[in-house]
Parts: C-alpha cells; structure tokens; sequence
C-alpha cells in the first residue's frame, strides 16, 4: 500500500515541475519589446529547438513576428508558409464544452489557433510578400485567405471585422495584376475603404505606396485561478484568462516627401477584437471547466476513500480523514490541470493603414507613432502601375514591462458562472 | 527482475541512438514517387511535362513550325493558384527548355531574362496588351514564338483530408501576331488525409 504522504509529495511535484507556455516566453517578449531583436530571436531559436511537435508551429508563428520587426520579410515568409498548413482553427464560440475542455484545458496537445490568429497569418504574410516585392507570394496568400471562407473554416462576419486582411488580399492581387479578382474584394468592402484605390487617382502612369503601421500589443493569455465551491469543498479552476496590454502609442502620423497627410486610419483593432471574443468564450470556458470539476471530484472522492480504509481501522477517523484528503487532493489535482495559454503573443494590437497614389521615382514615407515609440523614415522607389508596401511594427520601441497575471477570485456566485451552469444543463 | 532491468536498458538505448532517418532516392526510388504535401513534387512535375509534350509532339503547329528554323523562348508559367509553388514552375520551365532544345525542332532562346520579363510585363496587362509593343520586344528578344501559362487551382477540405486539383494551361503564341498557336491543359490532383 502506497502511503499518503508519498502520493500527496508525488502530485506537489507533478504540479510545481514546468512552466507554461507564457512564463517560457518572457525572456522572447523581454528582448522583442526592449528593442533587442536578436536577443528575441535567439531566445526564440532556442525554444524551436528543444520544442515539442505540438507548440513547434506557435513558436514560429512568434519568431516569424520578430523577423519581421527585424526587416528579414523572406524568412519570416518562409516560416508563416511552413507553419500555416499545421493549423487547425477551433472556434470557442461555437465549440461544444467538450471540445472547448479537450482543449482550453489541455498543454500537451496540438495547439488549434482561433479565428483571427489564421486569419493573421494570411494577413502578416501578405504583408512579408509585399514588403519585398514578391506579388506572386502575396497573391497567394490573399487566394488562402479566400479559400477559408470557401471551406467554410471561416464565417464572413470574422473578416468582416477585420478589413485590414481582406483590404490587403485586394491589394495583393491588384499587385499581381489580377485586377478582376482584386475588384470582387473591393466590392464586398465599405465604401471610402483606404485601401480602395481611388477612381480618379490613380492613372497608368502613377504609382501606389500602401503604408501599414502595426501598433501596440495584442493581449494574451494567461493562467488564472479561480475557486469555485462544489458540496462545500473549493474548487480550483486553472483558465485561460485573455489579459490586455496597455499601450501609450495611440496612432501615427504619415508624412510624404515632407508633406503631412494626416493620422493614418485605424483598420483593424485586433486587441478588441480578441477581447470581445472573449467575453462570448468566457461563459463556455467556465461550462468546459465546471465539467472538470466534477470529474476531479470523482476521483478525488474514490482516493480520499482509499487512502482512508488502508491508513486506520477506526470508522469515523476514517471518514473525516477520508474527506480531508479528497478536499487536498481536489485541489491538487486542479493544480494539474493547467490551463492552455498558448496563443501568438507577438501580434501587434492594432493595425493603421492606407494607400496613396504617386509620380514614379524616388519617395520619402515618414511614419511618426503618436504617444510613444520612434519615428521612422523609408527611401521607397515607385514604379509606374506598380504598388509598393511600407511597414512598420512600432513593438520593438514601445518598451518592455511584465505583467503580472490578474489575480483569480472565488466566481461561485458569478452571473457567468450561473450562466454557464444554465447552459450545462441544457446541453449535458 | 534482473533479467527486465536489462531488457528495459537495452531497448532504451537503442531507442536513444535512434535519430532522424535520411534516405537517397537513388538508393530507393519509392522515396521521390510518395507524396508528402499537397504541393507540386518532381513525380506531378515529370508527369505534366510528359503529359503536355505528348500533346505539344503530335500537334499541327510543331509538324508545321517546328523544323529546326524558327526561335522559341519559354517566358513564364503564372502561379494563379492557393498554394506557394513559384520554385516548383521555375523547374517546370527548365524541364521545358531541356525537353524542347533536346528534341531540336525549335532553336530555344533562353539568355535575355530582361526582355523575356519585358514581355512577361507587357502581357499581364491582359487585354490592355499594345501587341506593336510586344512585336518590338519579340524583335528584340530574337523568338518568333513564346510559350507561356498559368497553374490554377482547386481546393477543398473535409474533417479528415484535404484535396488540391491543379489546371496547368500552357499555350504557344505567335509575337508578331498575338495569335495562340496551340494550348493544352494538364490536370494534376494532390490530396492528403488521415
């Protein structure tokens, strides 16, 4: 008979022994937001190589993210192409509480990206292939965006919200000279999108500079500890909590050979986006965890007896002893169970953008974040009928800061937790 | 128990010597015929080429034309599909050229890339062409005729597999005239599942 104290010092140590997927990245968001990208990239290189298959993808999404901070648009590309076809989407908000607990509550599995995060890699690689000229890449890039909606791994309303992604498909494959599929995408955009080339603006002989300015971080997930009672013992859930980060830069300013043509539109706030998502998730991660709960109690009632009946011969010691060590190891149990907060944490929380027609030759783009960060000048050549990206990732100036995870708290009385427990009974 | 700590050692460390495994197709050619992404591979390459060159071999325009005489330039096959496949076309046209200067009925001229991309740029203005402009270029470039294409594509996914059709169209055109002198089109299916 295995003795208690052995089995309680062998879960401690199940629960102490690794760190998840944020803490092991700290030293990365350390360097990428401290300005130090090669710092950032070697720390990236090292956790790819000792990476499992599973978070081997995630992690070069992230390095990718550096990359092209760095400038180095091709080897981004390349990592963004070898990883997108790894990832399968899963959609909280429309999972079942068995896949949403499958998932949200496992590290060890494949890591499913959400709605956005494939559409962004789409997207930054649309902006890799037209930063270095590479139409062809962009407009592949652009038809992938498109062929998700086509398989229905995507619904419109996801890009409907961001009209960076599909404003930039436009331009790729405007870019590339597909100009009728580029008008298809156009017109599903609003009108006076600044992406949309204007009727009288640009003529055969002008040039287009698109300037793309990715600002602020996006939030990211962090492991939380909630309590939540059940039969008068606390329950521990480890979720997934979605933390924003606070950013000073506000905007940029975009000037033209000296000439100020004003604060670039803000197209995409991805931060919110990511926010409001998680505030649908949120009542469906708490239904996911709620289920784990009650099989941590099953097992936790069927150890506290067994632990009991081989430790003493007195009933009633038994007993209370019995629920003593079913209410430790609860809890100890949870603390196994941690939460998945992998997520592509070196996204920018907001993307600015917008295109403006030019004489071919030489052109000066000036972009000056608004509250923060560090103004940047490009030397840009135009040619005639031809489109040429600017992009700039203001990350790396913005200034690194830890922050803590927000603090847990008991949500048995929660209105979401309620909510979620009605939603259990309806569907369990 | 001796016995089973032993075994457990040995299977251990031959477990642990075990590294990633790298093969020579030379050495077995079942390495280069299986698939392993549903991009273009040298098997879907060599198969087009030869599913193409047979059509192109037994044309009216090659028993006509193709007597040794005139000039030929290979420009471009354009990637219109959803996968990155740039490198793969690049092979495609060489394996084009080779196939073509090997079998002599066409002088094939492949040295002045920047006319060849002249053209290339021209013609992707579609039907905005200024066809004196690309008579002055075939001119210029020294090829009576040109042979150019696109690869499209479908693709489809279910839970557990995933399907890319591919269309390659490749087609002969006069310079002087703009006219296509012969086209053919290859299909190629790639699909992975499990």
């Amino acid at each position: 008979m295995v003795s208690a104290g052995r089995l309680v010092l062998v879960l401690a140590w199940a629960c102490t022994s690794c760190a998840n997927y944020a803490e092991r990245l700290e030293p990365a968001h350390a360097g990428y937001y401290g300005g130090q990208l090669n710092a950032a990239r070697t720390e990236l290189e090292g956790l790819i190589e000792a990476a499992d298959d599973e978070s081997l993808p995630l992690l070069k999404l992230e390095l990718a993210s550096v990359l092209q901070a760095s400038g180095d648009y091709q080897a981004a590309a390349n990592l963004l192409i070898d990883s997108d076809s790894w990832f399968e989407v899963l959609d909280y908000t429309n999972s079942s509480v068995d896949d949403i607990a499958e998932f949200a509550f496992s590290t060890e599995g494949t890591y499913r990206v959400n709605p956005p995060e494939k559409v962004m890699i789409n997207t930054q690689n649309m902006i890799n292939h037209l930063a270095m000229g590479d139409t062809e890449g962009a407009a592949v890039e652009a038809r992938r965006l498109s062929a998700l909606l086509d398989r229905d791994d995507l619904d419109r309303d996801e890009l409907a919200a961001n009209s960076l992604a599909w404003g930039l498909a436009g331009v790729a494959l405007e870019a590339r000279g597909r100009v009728g599929e580029a008008d298809e995408i156009y017109n599903d955009l609003p009108d006076g999108h600044p992406l949309i080339p204007s009727v009288d603006g640009e003529d055969a002989g002008m040039g287009t500079i698109v300037v793309v300015c990715q600002l602020g971080m996006a939030p990211r997930r962090r492991e939380v500890s909630f309590i939540y009672d059940v039969d008068g013992c606390p329950n521990q859930l480890n979720l997934p909590v979605l933390q924003p980060r606070p950013s000073s830069v506000t905007g940029a300013n975009f000037r033209l050979d000296g000439v100020d043509q004003g604060q670039l539109p803000l197209l995409f706030d991805l931060g919110q986006h990511l926010m409001q998502r998680y505030q649908a998730e949120y009542p469906l991660l708490l239904a996911a965890a709620v289920t784990q709960v009650v099989t941590r109690s099953f097992v936790s009632d069927l150890a506290g007896s067994a632990l009991a009946s081989g430790s003493t011969d007195n009933e009633e010691h038994a007993e209370a002893l019995g629920n003593f060590l079913g209410c430790l190891f609860q809890f100890l149990l949870a603390n196994t169970l941690n939460a998945d907060v992998r997520c592509w944490s070196l996204l920018p929380g907001r993307y600015h953008a917008m295109r403006v027609a030019v004489e071919p030759g030489q052109h000066t783009v000036e972009l000056v974040p608004i509250g923060g960060g560090k103004a940047h000048s490009f030397d840009v050549e135009v040619r005639a009928g031809e489109i040429t990206l600017v992009n700039l990732v203001s990350g790396p100036d913005e200034g690194y800061r830890y922050l803590q995870p927000p603090a847990g708290r008991n949500v048995t009385e929660d209105a979401e937790m309620v909510a979620a427990l009605g939603y259990l009974a309806v569907h369990l | 128990m001796l016995r089973f700590l032993i075994a457990s050692l040995v299977i251990f460390s031959l477990i642990g010597c075990s590294g990633p495994r790298y093969q020579r197709g030379g050495g077995d050619s079942r390495i280069d015929i299986k698939a392993m992404s549903t991009g273009l591979d040298r098997v879907d390459l060599e198969r087009a080429l030869d599913d193409w060159y047979t059509e192109f071999s037994s044309s009216k325009f090659l028993g006509r034309e193709g007597d040794g005489s005139q000039t030929l330039a290979v420009l471009r096959i354009d990637n219109d599909t959803s996968e990155h496949i740039s490198s793969q076309l690049q092979t495609l046209i060489s394996s084009v050229e080779t196939r073509i200067v090997n079998d002599g009925d066409f002088q094939v001229v492949t040295n002045d890339n920047i006319a060849k991309s002249a053209i290339a740029a021209e013609m992707r203005r579609g039907d905005e062409v200024d066809q004196s402009t690309m008579a002055e270029l075939g001119m210029q470039l020294g090829v009576q005729y040109f042979i150019s294409g696109r690869v499209g594509d479908s693709a489809e996914k279910t839970a557990d597999a995933r399907r890319v059709q591919y269309f390659l169209f490749l087609r002969v055109t006069e310079v002087v005239t703009g006219r296509v002198m012969f086209q053919s089109q290859v299909d190629m299916t790639k699909q992975i599942s499990g």
